[in-house]
Parts: C-alpha cells; structure tokens; sequence
C-alpha cells in the first residue's frame, strides 16, 4: 500500500502545493513538484486498492473504482454513458493504458493555429520520451493471445488499410483480459505504481476519501481548499489544505465542477469535447479463446486522418452480454453460449461539436451534456461500416452493431443496405471514456494552464487540453501536465 | 415500493437459471445493483427515475388489469414489450437500465461463469 495520511478529526494542514485529484495529472503534476523539493499534499475522492483486491466480480470492482459504477450519463440524445475512475490513480486504473502520442498535425495545429507556446511535435517530445520510459512504454506482439487482434491486423492486410501495433504502458502484461476492473498482476503502470509512490517518495502527501468541496481565493489568489473527508466508519472531518498553489486535477468532468462551485466560472465547463465509442460483437467460425489477451493488442489506423480507430476490446461474458443489449435476451442467450466465437471490437471517433459541464447550485455533482449533431452522425456511420468492412474481411460470419433493431448482420453487403437508411440517434448505443477540454487552454486558463485572473490556481488534467487528441489521451495528459508544471517552476524559480 | 418494483422487474428480466437458489441470488443482486446505481444518481435524475418507476407500476392496470409488481409473469413481460414502444414517456430508458443489471447480475455469476466454462486469461486450446 502507499502510505496515505489518516484524518480522524477536523484537521488544517499546510503545504506549498495542493493537488485535487490523483490521476493522471495529477499524480504527473505531484511527483514533479514534490521533487523539486516544494511540500505537496494531494487530495483524492476515492480510496485506495491495490492489485489484491482486484479479483472480484465485475459489479463489484465498478461500483469499487468507478465514478457512478461507470455509468455517469453525459446528457443530450442519445444519452451517452461516461466511465471514469474514482479511486487513488483515478482513471488510470481502470483504462487500458493505452500510450499514444497525439498526432504531429494536432500539435501543430496547437502550436502554429491556437498559438499555444511549447506543444508542438518537437517541444512535447522530451516529455513524451521521458513518460516512454517511466511508463514501460512496450508493444503486445506474441501471437499465442489477442487472436482478435490479429484477425483484425490480417483483415487489413488483405483490404490495404494501415494498422499499428499499440503501445501501452505494461511491463509483462498477463494476459488477464481485466484492464477495466483493476491489474490484477500489477503489469498495467497505472499511477499507483509509477507516479505515486515516487511522489510519495519524494515527500508528498496523500489523503484519501477526501472530495473537496471549494476552493478557498481571495482577490486573484487561491489560499487552498476545503475537503470533506468520510473515514470507514462513516464518520466525516472537515479538511482545509492551505496552499500557495493549488493544481486542480479532478478530470475533465470534476474540475470544471470544482472551479464553479468555487465561483470561479469564466470559460469554465464550456467547450467539452469527447470522444464516441462504438462497440460491436463479432462471431467467427474458429475459436477465438477470447479471453486470452487485454484491450487491443492492435489498431486499425487506415482513417487516423478521420479521428478514427478501431480495436479489439477487452473480454468477459459481462460485457458480452452488455455490448449485445440492444438485440434482446435471445440473442444474448444464443451468443453467450457460444461465446468461444465471438470477441468484442470498438470503433472510436472524435465527436465533432463541444458540450458543457454545468454546475447547478446545490447539486454536488457535474452536469455534463452533448448532443450528437449531424456531422457526428455521418462519422458514426463511416465508424460502423468500415467496421463492418473489416469485421467481415476478417472472417466474421455474423456482426452485431450497437444499433437497436439492426438485427444481425450476415454480410457487408447487409451492412450497406442496414447503413444506407437513416439512424435515428436514439437508436445508437454509444459511450465515452475520453472527455477532454472542459477548461481548455487559451479558455478558461492561460497558455500555460493558469486559470484567468489567478496566478497560482492551475487546472492539470485532461480538462486543460485545447481539444480531443482523436488518440487515446493519457500520454498527451502527462505530457502536458509535465510541460505545465515545468513552466510552473521556472517561474517560480 | 420501489423496492418491489425492482424485484418485480428483475424477476422476469433476469436470464433464465435451472437452480432456484442461483436464480433466487441472482434476482436478489439485480434488484440491489438497480437500487444503488439509482441512489448514486444526481438528485434531479435520481428523483425522476423513481417517479418514473412508479408511474410505470401504475400504467400496467391499463394494459394487465394490475399494477406491475402485483402482475403475473406474463402479464408484466406483456407490459414492458409495450411500454417499451410508448414514445411519450421514457420507459425504454427505465428497461434498459434494469436489462443492463440483470445482465450484470446473471454473467457475473460464480455458478454462470462455471457453467459457461470461463476462466479469465482464457487458455491454450485452439491457440496456433
């Protein structure tokens, strides 16, 4: 376990950095302080687990790590269900540590178009190249597991299309197919055994179960926060942090939240931006052995240049069956009893407009919303039949898109006829796990992550980035956590 | 009574199981899951859906004669295939949800995952 202080009366603590939240921001953010010798205290909502407590039930281990059991709606039509963690390290322990660069041509764009200083390609590297190797940045090329990944690799060498093998932040993964309930085998570098316990090491301090509830400024200052923290037992005590800096790193969804209920509101929650998941069931006519393997081993990037990718999903008979909700019981049935044939696949899409966080007074929780307009639409489609395409190369016989009524389909020329008709959005199952963007830069917060018209109040999470990276956001999360809180520190120097 | 409502729902959502104690725990499960991710909810969301619930209890004497949770089995399948399609109040979300947790329920089962023969991490059977 890492060593987390214990609050068992109303307690004032006092520390040179306060940092809300414990993912990946703010672990990045925490570790980089506290080894600059300044005194840090991070304060998280949830509790802490280690791999050991891993090996429950599914229902268990979301209600566990999860922010509303990993069904907070994002709001609008469709309804949009949003996962992400809520324990120490966030949602770095229940993602698939997935470690893309974002794309050269966005950071340019962040760089030359937005006019945001050291983001490009060649400024953000050396944080990439540092993360590469702090993270244990590795490759998943054996061919004994991930059959889905493969079949998926030698679809698109029969088709023509572009794939990568995806890198991800693992040191001799297992194989266990559990990313999104907790590493059971301690592989997945999630920040509880890479950023915290360094920063630990380096003099920070922790609190668990510790939700912050303001952030205490006073003209253009923040002084620190106020925090309730619920021990075990149910008992609660009323925790102020004072600070001369405080990092807000509570994830796109609870920052924004925070700053509001705070009064700070300029820019804040707007220009939400998201990425759309799209999961399909696939049945082959070989064994797939689908629970030999993790989350995709693989990606297709023939239509990077769309924000699209798609992938091999992680496996259990749990999301099975809820990735073929929309098709009824039957098929769930028919499927479930077969299920050595079928593997889950994703097709991933940047969302084309922004939403909203809200903050309504006297609601402890965000409101987030997005409405799926119609250029979002069109690329939904594009999503589901070049997964069609790439699905039916590969060998399926029979897909299943996340689509209600769509039936299953038995070729790519059904595919064709059943996409060719118009989608009511109601009718799509979508989710999200990637929101980003919700205090962006140049919006609510300088070009260096300072909220506007406070000098020592920053936001360092995946809310401070411009826009959706359209690749899986972690790395560029840290990368820029990193480049943030270097020029923190020069500054301060 | 919302509690009923759950159980009533879960009764005749839930996969079917040959062992009346498995299915009996697994009845059990998706009503308690159903209950705490509608406790977890935002107040404003979590009060709708229970008013919700209720009205959905209540608009079943339309269609069986009988408030769902006092309907039989067929009568309260009979009442959620045809709530379902009412395009004025949001049943089908309601459905779903309490679908989601069933599944839940049922393929995080022990027993169904032994049945199933699943073993996380799969095996070296059919692997070239």
């Amino acid at each position: 376990m890492i060593p987390t202080l214990p609050i068992t009366t109303d307690t004032d603590l006092e520390a040179d950095v306060l940092v809300i939240g414990s993912g990946a921001g703010g672990a990045t953010s925490a570790l980089m302080l506290a080894e600059a010798g300044l005194s840090v205290v991070i304060l998280e909502e949830g509790l802490q687990h280690q791999a050991a407590d891993f090996n429950g039930g599914i229902a268990d281990m979301m209600a566990m790590l999860y922010r509303d059991s990993g069904m907070t709606p994002i709001m609008g039509k469709p309804t949009i269900a949003f996962a992400e963690g809520r324990c120490l390290g966030g949602s770095t322990v229940i993602n698939g540590a997935l470690f893309w660069r974002a794309p050269d041509k966005l950071l340019l764009r962040w760089e030359n178009e937005l006019g945001f200083p050291g983001v490009g390609p060649e400024a953000l590297a050396p944080h990439y190249d540092v993360l590469e190797t702090d993270m244990k940045v590795a490759t998943q090329q054996e061919r004994t597991t991930n059959r889905n990944s493969w079949t998926l690799t030698e679809a698109c060498d029969r088709l023509g299309w572009r794939w990568e093998y995806a890198p991800r932040a693992q040191a001799a993964c297992h194989n266990s197919n559990r990313c999104p309930s907790g590493c059971p085998n301690n592989a997945k570098q999630s920040m509880l055994i890479s950023m915290l316990p360094r920063a630990v090491s380096a003099g920070a301090r922790i609190v668990c179960s510790a939700k912050t509830k303001r952030i205490i400024h006073r003209n253009g200052r923040a002084e620190g926060a106020v925090a309730t923290v619920t021990e075990e037992d149910g008992r609660s005590h009323r925790l102020m942090v004072r600070a001369k800096t405080v990092f807000v790193c509570g994830g796109p969804m609870q920052s924004p939240h925070l700053l509001r209920a705070s009064g700070i509101a300029q820019g804040v929650g707007e220009g939400l931006h998201i990425h759309l998941n799209l999961k399909a069931v696939a049945l082959f006519p070989d064994d797939m052995n689908p629970g030999a393997g993790t989350i995709m081993a693989a990606q297709v990037k023939e239509f990077s240049d769309r924000d699209l990718f798609i992938g091999a999903s992680n496996f259990d008979p749990v999301y099975l069956a809820l990735t073929l909700t929309p098709h009824g019981p039957t098929v769930i049935e028919q499927v479930l009893a077969d299920w050595r044939h079928a593997s889950i696949y994703v097709g991933q899409v940047k969302a084309s407009a922004t939403g909203h966080v809200r903050h309504l007074p006297g609601l402890d929780r965000p409101m987030p919303s997005y409405r799926v307009n119609d250029v979002d639409l069109v690329n939904l489609r594009f999503t589901l039949e070049r997964m069609t395409e790439v699905l039916f190369a590969a060998g399926a016989r029979i897909v299943y898109l996340p689509l209600a009524g769509s039936g299953p389909l038995a070729s790519q020329s059904e595919a064709r006829r059943l996409l060719a008709r118009p989608i009511p959005p109601k009718a799509l199952d979508l989710l999200s796990v990637h929101a980003m963007a919700s205090c962006g830069l140049g919006r609510a917060l300088d070009l260096w992550g300072r909220v506007k018209g406070f000098d020592n109040l920053l936001v360092n999470d995946a809310a401070m980035l411009p826009e959706a990276t359209g690749v899986n956001p972690q790395m560029t999360i840290m990368a820029m956590a990193r480049r943030n809180v270097r020029a923190f520190l020069d500054h301060k120097g | 009574m919302i509690a009923t409502i759950h159980r009533a729902l879960a009764e005749i959502l839930c996969p079917f199981s040959a062992d009346p104690a498995e299915a009996e725990q697994i009845r059990a499960r998706t009503a308690t899951l159903l209950a705490s991710r509608i406790d977890a909810m935002a107040s404003p969301m979590r009060l709708a859906l229970i008013i919700l619930f209720v009205l959905f209890d209540l608009t079943a004497v339309a269609t069986t004669g009988c408030s769902f949770s006092k309907a039989s089995l067929p009568a309260r399948l009979r009442h959620c295939e045809m709530a379902e399609s009412w395009p004025l109040v949001p049943f089908k979300d309601l459905i779903r949800l309490a679908r989601a947790m069933a599944l839940l329920a049922y393929y995080d089962d022990a027993g169904v995952r032994l049945r199933l023969v699943f073993i996380p991490g799969g095996t070296s059977e059919g692997l070239s």
